[in-house]
């Protein structure tokens, strides 16, 4: 297989008043082709500010200040400014012109809450109008309207209901139509930031259901943003563990699951309650994130850590491979780098 | 760096390099601090100035004395940081401490005032007690507030700003008469509309009055109307908010009703009609603004009541069977008056503008009286012939004046009622 | 509700003008006159008649357009409404229409440029608009552009020595366009600008910093990113996305500042001599006659509800949300 998406020592800064506060810190990871790549950790762990990044969307006053994002294109884009040949593209080259033929054509996004995700101001159809036009400015209305009546069709909504306004529409039908706008152009790469998370339990499972079919369907690489493991654990194909802006373990999700191998995994994975086991003894981590703003020395995660040891405090541990090619940074796996 | 240490040093805080690259940093403080400083050092040099030259004879004295009074709060404030800083009293105290140092000065300055002059001790004393009181405030702000104020980024220094402009015109107009060159209030002291001249620096107006003493005694009526109007209409927009909105129902609909229609009316056009028919006054101008701008003040008070009403904490408090007046004045006036504040100190702006307009359509004071808004109505009739100055001087002054007020209200506003927050 | 409201709006000038003083016809003479004149004066108002009445009648007079009588020469004031309302119509017509699309303009570039000099420049000249005296600014812009450069009129609505167009609408720029007359149009023009610029600067502050906040706020939500992630122009982003979402919110405002338009309309016409109604106002308020302030003051009353009324509907029209 070859990978659809590399990412070398992307770094983020956020500038505050108190500081620079790195929200990504020297990120590197590959994504496969056809492959679902599950991002978790806790909030302002830096996951969501990473799947921004690939689109080169970080809000303001974030910054990238390093990196390099390596996207495969299949075939040349064409827009009207310009061409971007196919092979592999980093991102981070691109102009504006380049950055915006790319976005909704060959990498869609999808955000966490549909109730604000969607212009209230505009029907649903002008959103796909809108999309379809911004990437083929030669298409005829009527044939932008089939399409997206198309696609509403396969995502379990009315095709009439086209002409209808965003907040005539439940939280679930929003996240359809969300999905639906990021499909329209047939994307490679989907990067869904905390799709469900506001969405009631029932409903999450018919989207991640209809998002799993989809992706067969579509031939779609999937980058899936979430803090439930739960949702990982159904449809992510290696799962990575972020903390404090870093990555602490990339691991197949039946490996993750069945062998946490860094610390802060483990202890994530004992505070996530399991039906099947009623009289599972919950835990919590103890201790707060640490302030990103006035980073500790060495391991990030080492005041927390049941594990610490001496090298932790000075030494910053590097992802490193162990034998059964997962990847994890911590000082008790390895002390080569 | 830590909060103890800014609090010790106030404002002097800056002149203390922070670590690193304190060379950079410390250029910077130390730009800031001689613009602040040569600013300051113009002011006061001007006022000793005209001091010097004062009609009265004594404006020197006078100008001495509160610098004097200013100084002893300066130590009165050192000495609540020192006892402050060795956990000696709490905070409370030390602003009880400052309030009587207040209190004991204002006292002696209108005994000074009393046996200095006695036929014009009224005047004088209240001078002494004004600009004293006013300069000890200055001292207080720049001292103990505003490193609590520079903490807030940009809107800290608007507000600085704007209070400062603001107690500075006070300041000059409470000391005006004891400073001015010539009687701002009689006519034919120079010639007639003469541009300015070494003997009269700001030129003089068609009437024969020095316009330098008219423009910095000019400031008292429009200072008095907009402090009369402003507190009319804060204790009276501010509980009748408070009241219809917490009891809701017919009574809120009603006042909601009359208060709408009042705020719906063209402003000046409604205190116009009032002013007319009210005649020529202070208190009466000051009435007619305050009608005019009651409903501002209820309605920002009613739409925070009814927001605070709904929040899980006083709903909690009501469960747990608080009586009303707790819930009132423990709950939601807190919530409340930030908001109020604000609207206050953009009301005293408007008005101002609303007094000069009045008298700009000819319902101000007599002619006597030394008002900018007199004078930028009269000069109005003599700048169509190029006499530039006769509408300048006294404008601009407004201008600053306004200009202060709309500062203080926007950092405030910043400040109290956060809503674009990263 | 807009129409207890007038109702309400009138009985509060009625309290103002004939109660509040005692008794408006004693005060409109300086000095003391004979009982019979005075008796003569107030039977030709109608003011002889016990208070009541005088509400009633006065109240009903308003629907059928009747102002009252002017003490000065028992005219009726709708008369002089009638003649001196389109100057002002004109005036603030075009003023606001500055004012907004300054404000507008101004507004998105400050939200665009975020924290940037840009940015502070254009918040500050909204803060200084807001502090200056309608009137002054007026005097600061005849004394340079008409006294020291003599490129524009220093007042008044129109050049003596051309003939003004037929009258239409009242309004000299329309009528000139109605009758195809071009002179007249640039003559009314040039007589415009000064005034409309006035009134209108004063009036931006408020727009730019309505436009700015809105669209920061607006640029900041979540449905702008996702337009943004789907690859959406900048421009159309920033135009039909975020300028609409922001402005709703500004014709609200549009409303709310009518008021203040006619407020600030008052001042400008005075410092420029324009012949409209405030300038009416202002020579009525010199002759003390009262019952003329009265119909003058409910006129912009009565304006003021209406314009309110015309642009609520207007706004349930554009937003979809509150469509039915």
């Amino acid at each position: 297989m070859t990978d659809l998406l590399r990412i070398e020592d992307l770094a983020v800064e956020y500038k505050t008043r108190r500081g620079t506060a790195r929200g990504v810190d020297n990120v590197s990871l590959n994504l496969e082709e056809n492959k679902t790549l599950g991002l978790a950790g806790e909030s302002g762990c830096g996951k969501s500010t990473l799947g921004r990044s690939i689109m080169r969307l970080v809000p303001y006053p974030g910054k990238i200040v390093n990196g390099k994002i390596d996207l495969l294109l299949h075939e040349d884009i064409v827009f009207p400014k310009g061409v971007i040949e196919k092979g592999f593209v980093n991102i981070m080259d691109l102009n504006e012109e380049e950055l915006r033929a790319l976005r909704g054509k060959e990498i869609a996004y999808i955000f966490q809450d549909p109730m604000t995700s969607l212009n209230p101001m505009i029907t649903v159809e002008t959103h796909f109008q809108e999309i379809m036009k911004a990437h083929d400015p030669d298409i005829k209305k009527e044939e932008a309207l089939d399409r997206a009546q198309e696609i509403l069709d396969g995502l379990g909504i009315s095709p009439e209901r086209i002409t209808d306004y965003p907040h005539q529409f439940s939280g679930g039908m929003r996240q359809r139509v969300m999905i639906g706008l990021g499909l329209a152009l047939r994307p490679k790469l989907l990067i869904a930031d905390e799709p469900t998370t506001s969405l009631d339990v029932i409903v999450e499972a018919q989207i991640l259901e209809e998002m799993a079919e989809l992706k067969e369907l579509f031939n779609l690489t999937m980058i899936l943003i979430t803090h439930n493991l739960g949702v990982l654990a159904q449809t992510a194909d290696d799962i990575a563990i972020m903390y404090s802006g870093r990555i602490m373990e990339l691991s197949p999700t039946e490996a993750l699951f069945e062998d946490p191998l860094h610390p802060y995994t483990q202890a994530l994975l004992e505070s996530v309650p399991d039906v099947s086991k009623p009289d599972k003894k919950l835990s919590w981590i103890p201790g707060a994130p640490p302030d990103l703003v006035d980073p500790i020395p060495g391991c990030m995660y080492n005041p927390r850590c049941k594990h610490t040891m001496d090298i932790c405090k000075t030494t910053q541990p590097g992802l490193i491979m162990n034998d059964e090619e997962r990847l994890v940074a911590c000082h008790l796996f390895g002390g080569e780098k | 760096m830590s909060q103890q240490a800014k609090a010790i040093s106030g404002v002097f805080y800056f002149l203390i390099p922070t670590s690193g690259d304190w060379k950079e940093k410390s250029r910077n403080f130390l730009i800031g601090l001689s613009i602040v400083l040569i600013g300051v050092l113009v002011i006061v040099a001007s006022f000793i100035g005209l001091a010097l030259r004062s009609n009265s004879g004594i404006g020197i004295w006078v100008v001495g004395y509160t610098i004097l009074c200013a100084f002893i709060i300066l130590i009165a404030g050192a000495y609540r940081r020192f006892k402050l800083h060795e956990g000696l009293i709490t905070p409370t105290r030390g602003w009880f401490l400052i309030t009587v140092v207040f209190i004991v000065l204002g006292m002696i300055s209108a005994l000074v005032g009393f046996f200095w002059i006695p036929e014009e001790a009224a005047s004088l004393s209240s001078a002494l007690v004004g600009g004293g009181t006013v300069l000890g405030v200055i001292v207080i702000l720049l001292y103990d507030v505003f490193p609590q104020l520079q903490d807030r980024g940009s809107a800290g220094y608007v507000t600085m700003t704007g209070l400062m402009i603001v107690l500075a015109i006070v300041y000059m107009t409470v000391v005006s008469w004891w400073i001015v060159p010539y009687d701002p209030t009689r006519l034919d002291v120079g010639p007639y509309g003469a541009p300015p001249s070494a003997q009269f620096p700001l030129g003089t107006t068609s009437l024969g009055q020095d316009l330098l003493s008219r423009t910095i005694a000019g400031g008292g009526i429009m200072l008095q109307v907009a402090l009369i109007s402003v507190v009319v209409c804060f204790s009276i927009g501010v509980p009748l908010g408070l009241g219809a909105s917490y009891r809701g129902g017919n009574v809120d609909k009603v006042i909601s009703l009359v208060m709408d229609s009042i705020f719906a009316f063209p402003g000046l056009v409604l205190a116009i009609a009032i002013a007319a028919m009210l005649g020529p006054g202070v208190v009466n101008m000051a009435l007619a603004i305050a009608v005019v701008y009651i409903p501002s003040y209820f309605r920002v008070v009613r739409s925070q009541v009814l927001t605070v009403k709904e929040l899980p904490y006083v709903e909690a408090a009501i469960v747990m069977g608080a009586r009303d007046r707790d819930i009132l004045f423990r709950y939601v006036l807190p919530n409340v008056l930030p908001s109020a504040i604000v609207v206050m100190s953009i009301n005293f702006a408007d008005a101002i503008l609303t007094a000069a307009g009045l008298t700009f359509v000819g319902l101000g004071l007599p002619v006597t009286v030394p008002d900018w808004g007199w004078d930028l109505t009269f000069g109005s009739h003599q700048y169509i012939a190029g006499k530039w100055w006769v509408i300048t001087y006294p404008g601009v002054m407004i201008v600053i004046l306004a200009l202060g007020f709309t500062l203080a209200g926007e950092g405030l506003n910043e400040i109290l009622t956060p809503r674009l927050k990263e | 509700m807009t129409i207890p409201m007038i109702m309400l709006l009138l009985t509060f000038v009625f309290v103002i003008v004939r109660i509040l003083p005692g008794d408006p016809a004693l005060l409109h003479f300086e000095r003391n006159v004979s009982p019979e004149t005075l008796a003569e004066f107030r039977e030709a108002l109608g003011l002889d008649v016990p208070l009541l009445n005088q509400y009633f009648n006065y109240l009903g007079g308003i629907p059928f357009g009747d102002f009252g009588l002017s003490m000065q020469d028992f005219t009726p004031v709708s008369e002089h409404i009638q003649i001196r309302f389109p100057a002002t119509l004109e005036l603030t017509i075009y003023s606001m229409l500055y004012a907004v699309l300054l404000g507008l303009a101004l507004g998105v570039k400050s939200a665009k440029n975020y924290d940037s000099v840009q940015d502070h420049g254009i918040r500050m000249f909204s803060i200084v608009t807001y502090a200056i005296p309608v009137f002054f600014l007026g005097m600061i812009l005849q004394s340079i552009f008409s006294i020291y450069l003599g490129w524009l009129p220093t007042g008044t609505r129109f050049d003596p020595h051309y003939s003004t167009p037929a009258t239409i609408t009242g309004m000299y720029t329309i009528d000139s366009i109605l009758t195809g007359n071009l002179t007249a149009l640039i003559v009314s023009a040039r007589y415009l600008i000064l005034p409309t610029i006035t009134l209108g600067t004063i009036l931006c502050g408020i727009f730019i910093r309505l436009t700015r906040t809105n669209m920061l706020e607006t640029l900041r939500q979540d449905f702008v990113v996702a337009a943004e992630a789907r690859g959406l122009s900048a421009n159309k982003i920033e135009y039909t996305y975020a300028l609409r979402n922001a402005f709703l919110p500004i014709l609200t405002m549009i409303g709310l500042q009518f008021a203040a338009l006619l407020a600030g309309a008052v001042l400008t016409e005075t410092t420029f001599s324009w012949p409209g109604l405030g300038t009416y106002l202002v020579q009525r308020i010199a002759h003390r006659d009262y019952t003329a302030l009265q119909g003058v003051v409910v006129f912009f009353g009565i304006l003021v509800a209406m314009v309110t009324l015309i642009l609520d509907i207007l706004y349930a029209y554009l937003d979809p949300r509150i469509r039915l």
